[in-house]
């Protein structure tokens, strides 16, 4: 009897440590799972993000990494009220004009020396050194960017008898003078170029830009103490104007009434328009069979394009930088940048990734790389007040762009930019960023 | 008399003890939800405050001040009252017009009728909007196809900043036009049948009978529709937004309405104490042109 007792409390204590020690693995193990949260606003980026979830996972098993991806506009109003809050995600992908914001109020961590090292090696540029930079520190690694180009549809340029893109603003009007179509009743039914006219926000700013910068202007230009002013107030902002409203009124090669920008292009409802790289995986998915090219953007006094890079910040909230700046360089690895490309069409923004294989597919991408000496690059100043100067400069140039009466009336343009400009300066003004020329 | 209120508002009284006691929740809930952001609201309208930097100074009037020298303020104040006072007198007319029709005596289906008309309603902003921007298409909308065969030119209806505002217009009345088609039928459906008997016998037909005995009784459901729509127009926002996306859609001033502009200015520009000092206006705007239409449409019981 004793000794069946004896059995029993041994077997009962032989259970317990047991236990015990199964309650500490598991403890452990539960103690070194991490969870880190990821936004972005570029839903057709998913399948690359989850892709690189994925293969991080099967390194790393117990680290959880929940992507979440939104519309742009969405993701900004949840990053402007969430960081502060401290309920927003442990890694975010903006451009730097909105991530700046999070850096200057002190949300933002700043890169690890490695990843430091990392972004001012050769694989990036000092452009993208810049763009994620704050008083001698570095925040962001940039993963992709959007970079502008003109496309255009190679069988309607043929039967014009048109053999390559634009390269000046002269050869542009008359192409697109050679280009644009009209039914029998004289409706447009094929614009010779797509402007951007319409619709709210700063893409129309953004489109104008593309024809003010190589005129020798810009929205804001930094003055030698580090603050801003409107670049736009002068010939080269007249001139981009003027060049519209010739398009519109005087040459009759764009309308309201055609469809437009990339679902235009898709459709064959006109034959060139300016954009980024996503455009190529739009047309891949909606229109396959299309005959097209990308080219690098007309030359004027100066030549160059607008890039924007996509970065990617860890914020103040995080618990587990070391993991999610271990995450922040898995994605950088150059298969990934390959896969963003051929996924979504969003061009990486790492120097040294091997494109042989992917332009012999589409080399339509090769415009995005292929710059030729002296093509210059110009971008979103990393201040947030732009986004306001260009949403509500765009709204004046929708306006101008209604008017016929702007045609042959320097004036008139005059007028219409230097309103606008004192409208950017006192936007500047109010957020404490202006400086005089 | 006042003795008589003083002791029924005696709280022993066990109907008063439960009154209260089902009212507290639900007031707690109100203030909670309703009062008290209200309140922050307000407060906020006092302070200048970019959501991202805790820092929020108090800068008295300045943002109100600001706000009347607005140019794009103006602009939204222009575009609400202007789509909120057509949208309300088109859809009421018509909707009025089709209760009538529909609750003539030898209207046969007009349950069904009602019924369609008032599917619209029942379906959220944001997917209306999103089909009626394909609508609006400039190559390939229904309406660009429709005034092609009467040999109209095709219009860019979102697009152009002349014809935005009007696009918006249609597809608000469209909307609401079912709610107050049936609302005029169930007060048409309650005149009482001896009153136009009586009319007629006294010689009233047509206009006169619609003048004298229809409007004043439908008075209560005209003024309960002007004050919803009022207050339901000013605080527009989800299909000027849906429709302002994109290269395709409106230019944002020219369909700029309140909550737009107030929207723009909170979460776009983080001007969050300028966008409150806004929403307190809106909210006085509302509570005024409320008040109004309860003083002009005043009727007897």
């Amino acid at each position: 009897m004793r000794s069946r007792h004896r059995k029993l409390i041994s077997l009962l204590v032989m259970v317990s440590i047991l236990s015990m020690l199964l309650m500490g693995v598991t403890v452990s193990q539960a103690a070194k799972k991490v969870s880190l949260s990821f936004w972005s606003g570029y839903p057709e980026m998913e399948p690359v993000f989850n892709k690189i979830v994925e293969d991080y996972r099967k390194l790393n098993p117990n680290v959880d990494i929940d992507v979440s991806t939104y519309k742009l506009r969405e993701v900004e109003r949840k990053l402007a009220v969430s960081i502060p809050t401290r309920t927003g995600p442990d890694i975010f992908q903006r451009m730097p004009y909105i991530g700046h914001r999070f850096v200057e109020g002190g949300y933002i961590e700043p890169l690890p020396p490695e990843l430091d090292t990392l972004l001012k090696s050769k694989v990036f540029t000092p452009y993208h050194v810049e763009f994620a930079s704050h008083k001698g520190k570095t925040y962001a690694l940039p993963m992709f960017q959007g970079v502008e180009v003109m496309f255009w549809n190679r069988d309607m340029f043929y039967d014009a008898g048109l053999v390559h893109a634009p390269t000046t603003w002269e050869e542009l009007i008359d192409y697109a003078k050679k280009l644009v179509k009209f039914d029998a009743a004289g409706n447009m039914v094929r614009s010779g170029i797509s402007l951007r006219l319409s619709g709210a926000g700063s893409g129309v700013t953004e489109k104008w830009w593309f024809w003010v910068w190589p005129a020798g202007g810009t929205i804001v230009e930094k003055t030698p103490t580090g603050k801003y002013h409107n670049g736009y107030n002068n010939q080269a902002g007249r001139e981009a104007l003027k060049l519209y409203i010739d398009l519109l009124y005087k040459y009759n090669v764009d309308g309201y009434e055609v469809k437009h920008d990339a679902e235009a292009f898709a459709l064959g409802a006109t034959a060139m328009f300016t954009r980024e790289s996503w455009v190529i995986g739009y047309i891949n998915e909606h229109a396959p069979n299309l005959n097209y090219d990308a080219a690098i953007l007309p030359e004027y006094r100066r030549w160059g394009t607008n890039i924007n890079p996509e970065n990617t910040y860890v914020t103040k909230k995080c618990k587990n930088l070391d993991v999610a700046f271990d995450f922040v360089k898995f994605m950088l690895k150059p298969e990934y940048g390959k896969l963003t490309l051929e996924t979504s069409g969003w061009f990486p923004a790492r120097r040294d990734i091997d494109y042989t294989s992917i332009f012999k597919e589409t080399p339509q991408f090769r415009a995005f790389v292929e710059f030729p000496e002296g093509y210059g690059a110009y971008g979103y100043p990393k201040i947030g007040a732009i986004d306001e100067v260009m949403t509500k400069f765009a709204e004046r140039l929708i306006a101008a762009y209604t008017r016929k009466d702007l045609l042959d009336n320097p004036e008139g343009i005059a007028k219409v930019i230097a309103e606008a400009a004192e409208e950017t300066d006192n936007i500047l003004k109010e957020a404490g960023l202006y400086g005089e020329k | 008399m006042l003795e008589e209120l003083h002791r029924s508002l005696k709280l022993k009284s066990p109907q008063y003890i439960f009154t209260i006691c089902v009212l507290t929740p639900v007031i707690a809930i109100y203030t909670i939800i309703r009062i008290i952001p209200i309140g922050g609201t307000i407060f906020l309208g006092f302070h200048k405050w970019d959501l991202i930097n805790p820092a929020k100074p108090f800068i008295g009037l300045r943002n109100y001040i600001k706000l009347v020298h607005d140019e794009l303020f103006i602009i939204a104040i222009r575009n609400t009252f202007i789509l909120a006072l057509l949208s309300i007198v088109i859809s009421l007319g018509i909707a009025l017009g089709l209760a009538l029709i529909l609750n003539r005596r030898k209207m046969r289906f007009a349950p069904v009728y009602e019924l369609i008309y008032f599917l619209p309603f029942i379906i959220s902003w944001v997917p209306l909007a999103v089909i009626w921007k394909w609508m609006y298409d400039p190559t390939y909308g229904i309406l660009n196809y429709v005034i092609g065969l009467v040999g109209m030119r095709p219009q860019g209806w979102l697009v152009n900043p002349k014809l935005s505002l009007y696009s918006i217009i249609i597809l608000v009345v469209w909307r609401n036009l079912g709610l107050a088609t049936v609302l005029f039928s169930v007060g048409l459906k309650n005149i009482p049948a001896e009153y136009f008997d009586a009319a007629i016998v006294d010689g009233a037909s047509g206009f006169k009978l619609f003048r004298d005995i229809i409007f004043p009784l439908l008075k209560p459901i005209t003024l309960y529709l002007f004050v919803m729509s009022t207050i339901l127009n000013f605080a527009i926002f989800s299909p000027v937004y849906v429709m302002t996306i994109g290269s395709q859609g409106a230019p944002g001033n020219a369909v700029r309405v309140l909550v737009y502009d107030l929207y723009e200015n909170g979460f776009r520009y983080l001007h969050m104490g300028y966008a409150a000092a806004e929403a307190t206006l809106l909210l006085l705007i509302v509570l005024v042109l409320t008040l109004v239409e309860f003083r002009s449409m005043r009727y007897e019981v």
